[in-house]
C-alpha cells in the first residue's frame, strides 16, 4: 500500500496489535523450547513452569482477541485492512491450542521424570525443531504479509509428519517386544502426536496468510 | 487447491443475467480545453444500485450529470464517446427534454419548489400535459406513497413544501422526480445534507426502489456505497479506476488505489 | 493589559458604539415621524390668522324678534357648508357685485350665491336692504326679491348656493333645509393719528381681547397695543343713542365693564364721526353701515385666529374650480390614478420582461455589461433631464403635444431602469437549484422560467414596482413639460390632466392656497402609505404560500 496517509490511528492500532501477536507466537516458541527440554533433561521444575506460564498465553489471546473487536466496532474496516483483522483472530486461536499442546508435553515429561528413557531422544526434539522453525517463519510471513513464504513453511510440516510416521513404528516395535515399555511408549506416542499437532497449527497458519494476501481459501495440510 | 470460493465473484457468471440499461463507451468530456473526464466505460444495470465512489473532485458528480444531460446547460461542455441508453446515442439521437423525463435527477441539497408539497408532485406531470385534477391527484397519492412519506404528509399537501424537515424535503424530491414515471432515478450525493435518521430513511427507501428502477448513486460515504449498492465504480482523476461487484471492490478489489481510498488511507 | 481589563474595555467600547447607533436611529425615527406629522396636521387641520374689519362680536337672532336693531335674521340653504359666520363687508359684496358670486371665497365650495331680498314693500325689506347696502348702493342684478318671509324661506331652501334673510321672529321656525347664520357688523374707525407712522412702526392689527382692554379702561395708549406713543381715547354711543346705544354692551359682554373714566359718549353718528376726526388718538365702535365714507376713512382691522378642519370627505369628492382655489380635488385624484396604470400598464411587460431576457437568455459577455451599465446609469438621470427630453421628443417631435399620452410616455421611460433593475435582480437570487430541479423533471428552459422562477422572483419584481410608483405619485418635473396643468378628468390620449403632485406645485407656487397645499401633501402621503401597505402585504401573502 503506498498512499499511507491518512488513518494513521488504525495504522498504528493495527501495527501494535500485530507486535502483540508475534509476542505471543514467542512466548509459545519459548514453551515449546523448554517443553522439550525438560523432556530430554527430566527437569520437573522447569516442566512446572511451562504449565504455569500457559496463563500469560491465555491472556494474551483473550486481550488480543478483545482489542480486534474494537477494531471492527470502531473503524470499520474493509478490503486487505479486514482480511488482516479476520487472519489475526484465526491466528491467536492456533496460538493458544499450540500453547497447550506445549503443556501436555511438559506434562508428560513430568510423568516420565523418574523413569528410565527406553531409548535415547533424537526425533523428538528434531519435530520439535523443525515446529519451532515453521511457528518463526509462518509469523515472519504473516508480518510481511509474504504469501510465498507462508506456502514454504507448509512444506517444512511434511517432514514433521514423516518423523512422526517414523517415531510410531520404532516405538511399536519396543511395545511388541516387551510389555513393561507399553506405558512409556505410548505417553512417548503422545508427546509424537502432539508435535505432529503443532505443525499442522503452524500450516493452518500459513493458509491464513494467503487469506490475508489474496482473500482466497486453500488448502495446505494435506 | 482451491476450495470454497464463494469469494471469488467473478463478474462474468452473473452478468448474462443483468440487463443493462445504459452504456458508456470511451466517454471523454471538456470545459473548454480541460479534459474532466477520461475514456469512461462502464455498464448501468436495471433493478440495480451502482454507486459511484471517489474524492471529491474527481469527476463522479461530471459524470452522473452526463446521463441526464445536465451538463449542456453550462457553457462550454462538450463531450467525444458515446452514452447509449436502450441502444439510442443519448446526445446524438435523443430530444434532452424527453431524455430527462425517462431519467429523473435527486440532488444533494433537496430542492422543493416554493409551492405547495402538492403542487410540487404535480409539477413534473403537469407540464407534461396532465391537467385532470383526478388523475394528478392518483399521481401525487402514488409517487408520496413510493417515496415513503405520503402517511406523514396527507394532511399537509397544500402547505408549502419549505416548511417541512430536511429529510422529509428530499424525500418529497423523491416523490417528485418518481411522480414522472422514470425509468432511471439519478442521486447526486442525496443524503451529504441530512441527519443519520434521515439518511437511514432514505437508505430503506432506495433498497425498495431498486425493485422497479435503475439507480445510479454518487456518494462520497463509503459505508453508504457499501450499505445499498449492488455495483460499485471507484473514480479518481476523472478515470474510472475499477468497477465490480459491490462485495469484491469492499473485500478484495483488485486496483491497489481502490484499496487505498476505501480504507481511508487517502480522501 | 489584564484580561479582565481588556473584557471591560471591549465592553465599554460595544457599549459606546451601541449608544452612538440608537442615538441616530432615534434621531432619524423623530425626523422622519415629525415631517409626517406634521404634513398630516397641517392637511387635517388648518390654522388661519385673518384679519376683518368688524370685530369678532356675534349678533345673533336671540338677541330676540323684539329687538329693533335686528329685525332680520340672515338664512342659507343646508348646501352651503358655512360654519361660523357672515361680515356685513361679505354681504355687501355679494349683494351688490356685478358679477354672480361664489361661495368659494368663503367655503371653498364651487357653488355660486343665488341672492334673495325681501322687497322694501315691508318694513323687515327696508331694514335689511339698510344693513346690507349700507346706502352706498343697490341689489345687484342678480337678487331675486321675494315678498315675504314664506316665500323667502321657499325660495332659499329650494336652491342650491341660496342666501337671502328673514324676520327675525321666523328663525324658530326654520324647516331643516336653511339655516340661520349670525352676522358681525360692528367696526371700529380710528383718528388719522392712530395710523401714522412713526420711526418705523405702524399699529397693524389689534385683536378682541386688545379691543376689551381699551373700553374697559386697562389699556391706555396705542402703544401697548402695537401702535405707536399717543394716548388711547375711546369714544363710544351713550344710553341715549337709540338702538346704537346697546353696541358697547354687546362687545363688553356680561363679564366685562366699560371703563370708568375716558370714554367719550356721544349720541348721534355725526358726532360720533366729528369726535373721531378731530380727537387724536380716538376709537371708536359703531355699525359697519354706518362709515358712508369706508375706502377712505382709516379703520383698525381685527386679527381673528381660525382653526378649521382642512381635508375633509368633500375635498375628496369634489371636483376642483378655478385652478384649485374651489372645490375639491376628486378629478385629479383620478387622473393621478390613470397616470399610475398606464405608466405601470406599459413599464412592467417591457421591463420585467427585459430583465428576463438579460438574466436567463443573454449571453453574459461585453454586450450584456453595456446593457446593463447604461441601464444603473439611466436610474439614476435626474428627472427633469427626462422632462426635457419627453418634452423635446415626445411632446415635440413626434407632435403628440402636452397631454397624457406624452406624459406616461416620459414616465414610462424614467421608470423602466428601476424597474428592470429590481427584477433582475429579483430574478437573480432565484437559486439555481430551482432551476435545475425542474430541468431535471423534463421542463423546457420556458416552462422553467414561467413556473418556477418568475414566481420564486415575484416579491421582488412587486417591490421594484413600489418604488417605480412611489416616484411616479412624486413626480413633479417630469410632468411639468408633458402633462399641463388642466384639472379636469382627462379626456384622452392628448388631453392634459393635473395629477397630484403638479396641483400641490401650481397651489403652493402660485399661492392660491397654503391650506389645500398642505390637504393635497397629506392625499399624497396617504396614497403612498396606501400603495406601500397593500404591495406589502401582498408580497407577505406570496410569502407566506411559498413558505418562506
Amino acid at each position: 500500500m503506498d498512499h499511507n496517509t491518512l488513518r494513521q490511528h488504525y495504522s498504528d492500532e493495527m501495527r501494535a496489535n500485530d507486535r502483540e501477536i508475534l509476542k505471543m507466537g514467542a512466548f509459545v516458541e519459548e514453551a515449546v523450547r523448554k517443553s522439550m527440554q525438560c523432556m530430554l533433561d527430566q527437569d520437573i521444575d522447569l516442566a512446572d513452569k511451562v504449565i504455569r506460564d500457559d496463563e500469560v498465553i491465555n491472556n494474551l489471546e483473550l486481550r488480543i482477541q478483545d482489542t480486534l473487536t474494537l477494531l471492527i466496532a470502531t473503524e470499520q474496516p474493509v478490503a486487505g485492512d479486514l482480511r488482516h483483522v479476520i487472519t489475526s483472530l484465526k491466528i491467536v486461536t492456533q496460538l493458544e491450542r499450540m500453547g497447550d499442546h506445549a503443556v501436555h508435553i511438559a506434562k508428560a515429561a513430568k510423568k516420565l521424570a523418574e523413569q528410565h528413557y527406553i531409548k535415547d531422544l533424537i526425533d523428538l526434539p528434531k519435530m520439535a525443531e523443525y515446529g519451532i522453525e515453521m511457528l518463526h517463519e509462518v509469523l515472519t510471513a504473516f508480518a510481511e504479509n509474504d504469501q510465498d513464504k507462508a506456502i514454504a513453511v507448509a512444506k517444512i510440516d511434511d517432514r514433521i509428519d514423516s518423523l512422526h510416521n517414523q517415531i510410531w513404528r520404532e516405538l511399536l516395535t519396543y511395545m511388541m517386544s516387551d510389555v513393561k515399555n507399553i506405558d512409556q511408549a505410548t505417553t512417548l506416542l503422545f508427546v509424537s502426536r502432539w508435535l505432529e499437532r503443532f505443525g499442522d497449527h503452524a500450516t493452518n497458519i500459513s493458509e491464513w496468510v494467503v487469506y490475508d494476501c489474496t482473500g482466497k481459501h486453500i488448502e495446505l495440510n494435506m | 487447491m482451491e476450495r470454497y470460493n464463494a469469494m471469488n465473484i467473478s463478474n462474468e457468471t452473473t452478468d448474462q443475467e443483468k440487463k443493462i440499461k445504459i452504456t458508456v463507451r470511451d466517454l471523454d468530456l471538456f470545459y473548454g480545453d480541460f479534459q474532466a473526464l477520461h475514456k469512461l466505460n462502464i455498464d448501468i444495470a436495471d433493478q440495480e444500485v451502482t454507486a459511484l465512489i471517489g474524492p471529491s473532485g474527481c469527476g463522479k458528480s461530471t459524470f452522473i450529470r452526463t446521463l441526464n444531460r445536465m451538463n449542456d446547460v453550462i457553457d462550454g461542455v462538450h463531450i467525444t464517446g458515446t452514452i447509449s441508453y436502450e441502444t439510442r446515442d443519448i446526445y446524438k439521437n435523443y430530444d434532452p427534454i424527453e431524455l430527462r423525463k425517462k431519467i429523473g435527477m435527486v440532488f444533494q441539497k433537496p430542492n422543493p419548489f416554493p409551492m405547495s408539497v402538492y403542487d410540487n408532485v404535480a409539477y413534473g406531470p403537469r407540464i407534461h400535459g396532465i391537467k385532470d385534477k383526478r388523475t394528478l391527484d392518483e399521481i401525487v397519492e402514488r409517487s408520496l406513497k413510493q417515496a415513503a412519506i405520503w402517511d406523514e404528509i396527507k394532511d399537509r399537501l397544500h402547505k408549502p413544501a419549505l416548511g417541512i424537515s430536511g429529510g422529509q424535503q428530499q424525500r418529497l424530491c423523491i416523490a417528485r422526480v418518481l411522480a414522472v414515471e422514470p425509468d432511471v432515478v439519478l442521486m447526486d450525493e442525496p443524503t451529504s445534507a441530512l441527519d443519520p435518521i434521515s439518511t437511514s430513511r432514505i437508505e430503506d427507501l432506495i433498497d425498495e426502489l431498486k425493485k422497479s428502477y435503475t439507480i445510479v448513486i454518487v456518494t462520497h460515504n463509503m459505508q453508504q456505497a457499501g450499505r445499498i449498492s449492488d455495483t460499485t465504480a471507484f473514480f479518481l482523476n476523472g478515470v474510472i479506476e475499477e468497477v465490480g461487484a459491490t462485495e469484491q471492490i469492499f473485500f478484495s478489489p483488485t486496483n491497489p488505489k481502490t484499496e487505498a481510498y476505501i480504507t481511508g488511507k487517502f480522501g | 493589559m489584564s484580561p479582565l481589563s481588556q473584557t471591560k474595555k471591549a465592553h465599554l467600547q460595544e457599549g459606546i458604539a451601541k449608544g452612538i447607533i440608537w442615538f441616530f436611529v432615534v434621531l432619524t425615527i423623530v425626523i422622519l415621524a415629525w415631517i409626517i406629522l406634521y404634513v398630516l396636521y397641517r392637511g387635517f387641520v388648518s390654522i388661519n390668522h385673518l384679519h376683518y374689519q368688524v370685530t369678532d362680536t356675534i349678533e345673533t337672532a336671540a338677541a330676540g324678534p323684539d329687538h329693533p336693531a335686528y329685525p332680520i335674521s340672515m338664512i342659507i340653504q343646508r348646501k352651503v357648508r358655512l360654519k361660523d359666520d357672515l361680515t356685513s363687508a361679505e354681504l355687501f359684496e355679494m349683494y351688490t357685485k356685478r358679477r354672480q358670486p361664489n361661495w368659494g371665497d368663503i367655503t371653498g365650495q364651487n357653488l355660486d350665491v343665488e341672492l334673495f331680498a325681501l322687497t322694501t314693500e315691508s318694513e323687515e325689506g327696508t331694514a335689511g336692504a339698510e344693513i346690507i347696502l349700507a346706502n352706498r348702493e343697490n341689489y345687484s342684478k342678480h337678487v331675486t326679491l321675494e315678498k315675504d318671509g314664506e316665500a323667502m324661506i321657499k325660495a332659499v331652501s329650494s336652491t342650491p348656493g341660496g342666501i337671502g334673510f328673514i324676520p327675525s321672529a321666523m328663525v324658530e321656525t326654520l324647516p331643516r333645509s336653511v339655516k340661520a347664520v349670525p352676522i358681525r357688523r360692528i367696526a371700529a374707525p380710528v383718528n388719522a393719528s392712530v395710523k401714522k407712522i412713526v420711526e418705523n412702526v405702524q399699529i397693524q392689527t389689534i385683536d378682541n381681547d386688545d379691543l376689551l382692554a381699551i373700553f374697559t379702561g386697562k389699556v391706555k395708549n396705542w402703544q401697548e397695543v402695537g401702535g405707536i406713543d399717543l394716548p388711547i381715547r375711546p369714544v363710544a354711543y351713550s344710553q341715549n343713542a337709540g338702538i346704537r346705544g346697546d353696541i358697547l354692551n354687546l362687545v363688553l359682554g356680561e363679564n366685562n365693564e366699560p371703563a370708568e373714566q375716558g370714554i367719550l359718549y356721544v349720541d348721534t353718528p355725526e358726532v360720533f364721526f366729528e369726535t373721531i376726526d378731530s380727537l387724536p388718538g380716538a376709537i371708536g365702535m359703531t355699525y359697519w353701515e354706518d362709515v358712508k365714507d369706508i375706502d377712505d376713512r382709516p379703520m383698525i382691522t381685527f386679527d381673528r385666529l381660525e382653526v378649521r378642519q382642512n381635508l375633509d370627505w368633500h375635498y375628496l369628492v369634489e371636483a376642483p374650480a378655478r385652478s384649485g382655489k374651489w372645490g375639491g380635488i376628486s378629478t385629479i385624484i383620478i387622473n393621478t390614478f390613470f397616470l399610475i396604470l398606464f405608466t405601470l400598464l406599459f413599464s412592467t411587460p417591457i421591463g420585467v420582461l427585459g430583465a428576463i431576457y438579460m438574466v436567463e437568455y443573454a449571453k453574459q459577455g461585453r454586450v450584456i455589461r453595456i446593457l446593463r451599465l447604461g441601464t444603473e446609469t439611466l436610474a439614476g438621470i435626474p428627472s427633469i433631464v427626462f422632462g426635457l427630453f419627453g418634452f423635446i421628443f415626445f411632446v415635440g417631435m413626434l407632435g403628440l403635444g402636452i397631454g397624457f399620452i406624452s406624459a406616461t410616455l416620459t414616465v414610462t421611460m424614467m421608470i423602466l431602469p428601476t424597474i428592470i433593475r429590481t427584477s433582475e435582480e429579483a430574478l437573480k437570487s432565484v437559486p439555481l437549484s430551482f432551476r435545475e430541479g425542474s430541468l431535471a423533471l423534463g421542463a423546457t428552459k420556458l416552462q422553467t422560467i414561467a413556473k418556477v422562477v418568475v414566481p420564486a422572483a415575484t416579491p421582488g419584481i412587486l417591490t421594484g414596482i413600489i418604488l417605480a410608483v412611489g416616484r411616479t405619485v412624486g413626480e413633479t418635473a417630469v410632468l411639468i413639460y408633458t402633462l399641463g396643468s388642466n384639472y379636469e378628468l382627462v379626456r384622452g390620449p392628448s388631453s392634459s390632466a393635473r395629477v397630484l403632485s403638479l396641483h400641490l406645485y401650481n397651489l403652493f407656487s402660485e399661492a392660491i392656497s397654503f391650506d389645500r397645499s398642505f390637504a393635497t401633501g397629506a392625499i399624497l402621503i396617504f396614497i403612498i402609505l396606501l400603495v406601500n401597505y397593500s404591495t406589502t402585504s401582498l408580497i407577505g401573502r406570496l410569502n407566506k404560500k411559498a413558505g418562506k
